[in-house]
């Protein structure tokens, strides 16, 4: 070792070595040699052991390049109903595009093409194909028949790039609900675009898919019976809703004409616009619940109170008449059922304009309704500083304030679900989230409406909304459709706010119909009472059992069987409708 | 005879040596395309599973577009002898005559449990003030 130093000294500082005496050219050789061999020696060394620690010593420890991904997340969150029902997914599509450089010959293949894919132009796809581009979509979102027919085509330069498309298996149904979203997976209306940020995380953030409070068997009773009474009044539109009052949940919400959402580009503008959340009307005398509820809990009338609807009630320059008027003096029920404009216009002006509008706030009824869709209209109402007599008096039966349905049901909710106003809402609420409602009205004027409100069904305006079995309470609307210079009266929109069971209400029916037109079957009639209500009679007739909802014990007649039996006689309610 | 054994040695740990490279090397051979082979699989198993859970997707969706509320209802309407049960169809225990209670005897049934001992809630809760007369609308 000394040996090997003394040389080393020696060969990195030759000057030093004893005068006059000169290794041999060899020996320097061989000790360089030896230094290097060490130095090769000791990396070598270095290098096993570490190989020996990554190989033998560290079992299956070695960092992973890229995270698993056995589990690709689909671009968009699933979103189900409340039962767990499939209502929009993202599935795997594959979309045909082209290099028309590799194209061979732009015309046969523009030929075959539109053979293999109906629908597409040939001309235009020649021309596709004959351009000088590198790339051209031919078609995004191919099914695998299509797909597979281009496949058989074997056409040159044409290839298909794997994407995710937005699917609706259930098309038409709760359309204005989902909304739909576009090829690049964007929402663009409805859940889709109110809750887009939700729906893009990563699915685990939202630990499955996102639960709607819609329930998709009331959806689908509510559109067809809506369908039927568009079909049969010849609506130019309708709006329904059905709301669980004790949580605000929307179980069910149609909008008509509706469109379908894995195919939206071929709808008119219409069918996109949500009349229930977006639009907003006049509603006529479904107002007048306000007006009596108000009236009751401030104290301003009793059930017991009367008014004089004898003569037609001039204020300023209007004339208030009344449509099934009795020319003389009402209780406040009967100012209810018969749907007095006179009366209720008396009840506002003894409640005060003051008081009307902070009732009509708490209600609900001068602010939009906050909704998880991006389609929430905002209601029109006079200005605080604007809020005459006159409007006062209008208000008190549903004209002069415009709000939109669902405003409607959270209000009419409010004075049945024991006076306290849950915030509606589209997403399903946990069994065990607690409820924050805002009361309104004390429960005792909430008992004495939902009196009001059953013998409406029972015995006022609204009989047709009377179900086998379950007892509904509810108020008859007509409005007249403002038009150029004044209101139109040919032009209506009739309709009913149901609610079951009325003794202690769970669910609210809300049904519009904008400008039906009278039938000999109806006499001619296109009031509320004649075109709405019998839907909200249907629809809770058959969402009641559904919903299992428990029936009233019946007063005079016990059923025909005591079990649900298999062999039901042919006469069952869908029969009858 | 010291210099013929040292070379012995030397030979013997020679040949060692080759056997031991010779080992080592099929061994790392081996090893590596065992990897190699391992590293295909599991691609081949992610992709199959990848595609296994697109399929359960659109299982899921096809699941669900045959359960349209209107398509259940036209086979149930076509194939089944069965009606909707509308609300005249439930009713409440209490309502039931006395004839159809459980016997006494019947060890499995406990009689008190077949009336249930609360009032049952619904239309006899509803009254009305003020009754006006009944007439046709409108």
């Amino acid at each position: 070792m000394r040996r090997l130093f003394a040389r080393l000294v020696t060969r990195s500082a030759p000057a030093a070595g004893v005068a006059g005496w000169r290794r041999p050219p060899i020996e320097t050789g061989r000790s360089r040699l030896i230094a290097i061999g060490a130095g090769f020696t000791l990396l070598f060394t270095i290098m096993a052991g570490r190989l020996i620690d990554l190989t033998l010593l560290r079992e299956g420890e070695e960092p992973r390049l890229t995270a698993s991904d056995a589990r690709t997340p689909a671009e968009r969150a699933d979103i189900v109903d409340r039962n767990g029902t499939l209502l929009a997914t993202s599935l795997k599509t594959a979309s045909l595009y082209a290099n028309p450089k590799r194209v061979l010959d732009a015309d046969t293949a523009a030929r075959d093409l539109a053979k293999a894919l109906p629908g597409l132009d040939r001309r235009d796809l020649a021309e596709k194909l004959a351009s000088d581009k590198t790339f051209v979509w031919i078609k995004r979102g191919l099914t695998p028949g299509e797909q597979n027919a281009v496949h058989r085509l074997g056409l040159p330069g044409l290839a298909f790039q794997e994407e995710y498309r937005r699917v609706y298996p259930h098309g038409r149904l709760a359309a204005h609900v989902l909304g739909f979203s576009n090829v690049d997976n964007e929402g663009l209306a409805g859940v889709e675009k109110g809750l887009e940020g939700l729906l893009k995380t990563p699915v685990r953030d939202l630990a499955g898919p996102l639960a709607l409070s819609i329930d998709l068997r009331v959806q689908h009773v509510l559109t067809e019976e809506l369908a039927e009474a568009v079909g049969q009044f010849q609506a130019i539109g309708a709006a329904a809703l059905v709301t669980d009052v004790t949580t605000g949940e929307i179980v069910a919400l149609v909008s008509l004409p509706d469109f379908d959402p894995n195919h939206p580009g071929a709808m008119p503008k219409d069918a996109l616009f949500n009349r229930v959340t977006l639009g907003i009307y006049e509603m006529g005398s479904t107002f007048k619940a306000f007006t009596v509820a108000m009236a009751i809990d401030s104290g301003a009338a009793s059930l017991a109170s009367r008014y004089d609807a004898t003569e037609p009630m001039k204020i300023s320059r209007f004339v208030i008449n009344d449509y099934h008027a009795k020319r003389r003096v009402l209780t406040v029920p009967e100012v209810f059922l018969y749907s007095s404009n006179i009366g209720a216009a008396k009840m506002a002006l003894d409640v005060g304009t003051k008081r009307q509008q902070s009732y009509l706030r708490a209600f609900g009824l001068l602010e939009p309704a906050t909704l998880e869709l991006p389609e929430v209209g905002k209601p029109m109402s006079p200005s605080p500083a604007q809020w005459r007599e006159i409007n006062t008096v209008t208000v008190a039966y549903g004209h002069g304030v415009a709000v939109s349905p669902v405003q409607l049901a959270e209000g009419v909710g409010a004075i049945v679900n024991n006076g306290v106003r849950m915030p509606s809402t589209l997403i399903k609420r946990p069994a065990d989230a607690p409820l924050a409602g805002k009361r309104v009205i004390s429960p005792e004027a909430s008992r004495d409406m939902r009196q009001l409100m059953h013998q409406v069904v029972n015995k006022g305006t609204g009989t047709k909304a009377a179900a086998p079995g379950y007892s509904v309470g509810g108020k008859t609307g007509t409005a007249e459709k403002t038009g150029v210079g004044g209101y139109r009266t040919r032009a209506l929109l009739s309709s009913f706010v149901g609610v079951f069971p009325i003794a202690a209400p769970k669910y609210l029916v809300v049904v519009i119909l904008d400008e039906p037109k009278g039938n000999p079957r109806t006499q001619g009639y296109a009031t509320g009472g004649w075109t709405a209500a019998p839907v909200v009679g249907r629809v809770v007739a058959r969402i009641g059992p559904l919903l299992g909802v428990a029936p009233n014990a019946p007063d005079d007649v016990l059923p025909e069987r005591t079990v649900m039996a298999a062999s039901a006689p042919a006469g069952g309610s869908r029969v009858s409708r | 005879m010291v210099e013929r054994a040292g070379a012995a040695v030397k030979r013997h740990l020679t040949a060692l040596g080759f056997v031991l490279v010779a080992a080592l090397t099929f061994a790392l051979y081996s090893l590596k395309y065992e990897v190699q082979r391992l590293e295909a699989r599991d691609e081949s198993l992610t992709q199959a599973i990848a595609a296994e859970h697109e399929a359960v997707r659109v299982l899921k969706a096809e699941w669900s577009y045959l359960n349209n509320p209107k398509r259940l209802e036209e086979l149930a309407f076509r194939h089944l002898d069965l009606a909707p049960a509308d609300g005249r169809r439930f009713m409440s225990l209490i309502a039931v005559p006395r004839g159809v209670r459980p016997a006494e005897d019947d060890p499995t049934v406990d009689p008190s449990a077949a009336v249930p001992p609360e009032e049952p809630t619904g239309a006899s809760t509803i009254w009305f003030v003020g009754t006006p007369e009944p007439e046709e609308t409108p």
